[in-house]
């Protein structure tokens, strides 16, 4: 077992003590919810990771490094925060491209920004909850406020990257 | 698809798992016609990261099912809701930070908030926030599939963007109004 596996084990080994001492039944609704994200999402990483598979040995990897590698600087991070602005749904997709980018050669700082320019426009997430529940005026404020958020992070990240070669 | 609370769909066959599947099967035919020895390499890599993150995501949705049983909603509103300017910025980044659960949970709650005339910018930073450092989503989908270090990583570019989202969306607010709630 390797060491993210055994953290990740360790805290929801915890967290199942912890509600075993809370008073009333929490663990029996705890267990419950995990039941339920295991059956609704294990299908549908299943199929999710055989499409990355399929997809990792199509992208040619000298494309992808080209354009978003470690060498490609400013406008790798530039290219991922505007991919990632216009990938659609939900982290089953975002997650295993960004892991399929990865493995063909993408660098740290432009996955960065990708995921933060998923995670702030996801525009899935603005159509189907933000307007409906807090109107099309906040979401337009807060996606101009967001707007710097991805390229800022991938170019936090490349210095940091830099600066600190965290051996994790 | 989302990583909200799942509930009343058919636990095996939606769209989205339909969608997959049908991506699986044109990559996969593309692959074949690209060689056997291409669609063996591409079931191959996938199989060795199905049997990677397979005890990583079990794990991680056991402890997504207990955060949200254990972390009290009401009080994430309460704290939210009785302070607001710089004080309310930091204190939202922290609350969406804990905030578990998917769009189901904190957008009812955002909502909410936002009726009770919250100021735009905690409201701001509290979304943003959840979004990019919510502590379920990175347990459940960032360190399976990338790894301690890009998480680390990527958290810490993350600390100070939800305040500045937040101040930016006050400065556009006090330019150009609230409008109607």
């Amino acid at each position: 077992m390797d060491i993210p596996t055994l953290i990740i084990w360790v805290l929801a080994l915890i967290l199942v003590v912890v509600s075993f001492l809370r008073p009333g039944k929490v663990y029996v609704e705890g267990f419950r919810k995990a039941l339920d994200y295991m059956i609704i999402m294990f299908p549908r990483i299943f199929m999710a990771l055989l499409v990355s598979g399929f997809f990792s040995v199509l992208i040619p990897t000298d494309i992808v490094a080209s354009w978003i590698g470690k060498e490609a600087g400013l406008k790798g991070i530039l290219v991922g925060s505007f991919l990632g602005g216009f990938t659609p749904g939900g982290p089953l997709i975002s997650f295993p491209i960004a892991f399929v980018l990865f493995k063909s050669g993408a660098g740290t700082p432009p996955l960065i920004a990708f995921l933060t320019a998923w995670s702030v426009f996801a525009f899935h997430r603005v159509i189907a909850y933000e307007i409906p529940l807090v109107g099309s005026r906040f979401a337009a404020i807060r996606i101009a406020s967001s707007l710097i958020l991805p390229p800022l992070a991938g170019i936090l990240a490349a210095i940091l990257d830099a600066a600190l070669p965290l051996g994790v | 698809m989302s990583q909200g609370t799942p509930k009343k769909r058919n636990p095996f066959i939606d769209t989205s798992f339909l969608i997959f599947a049908a991506l699986a099967l044109v990559a996969g035919a593309v692959c074949y016609s690209r060689g056997k020895d291409v669609f063996y390499e591409g079931i191959n890599s996938s199989l060795s990261l199905f049997l990677d993150i397979t005890p990583r995501l079990s794990a991680a949705f056991l402890m997504a099912g207990f955060v949200e049983v254990l972390v009290p909603k009401d009080l994430i509103t309460k704290w939210m809701g009785e302070k607001s300017g710089t004080k309310g910025i930091v204190i939202a980044t922290v609350a969406g930070v804990v905030t578990p659960g998917g769009p189901m949970i904190s957008f009812p709650l955002i909502a909410a908030l936002y009726r009770l005339g919250a100021d735009f910018g905690p409201l701001v930073g509290y979304l943003t926030s959840w979004e990019l450092m919510g502590i379920q989503r990175i347990i459940v989908w960032e360190i399976p599939f990338m790894g301690i270090r890009f998480a680390v990583l990527r958290f810490a570019v993350s600390l100070l963007l939800p305040i500045i989202a937040a101040f930016t969306a006050q400065r556009l607010v006090s330019h150009f109004g609230v409008g109607s709630r």
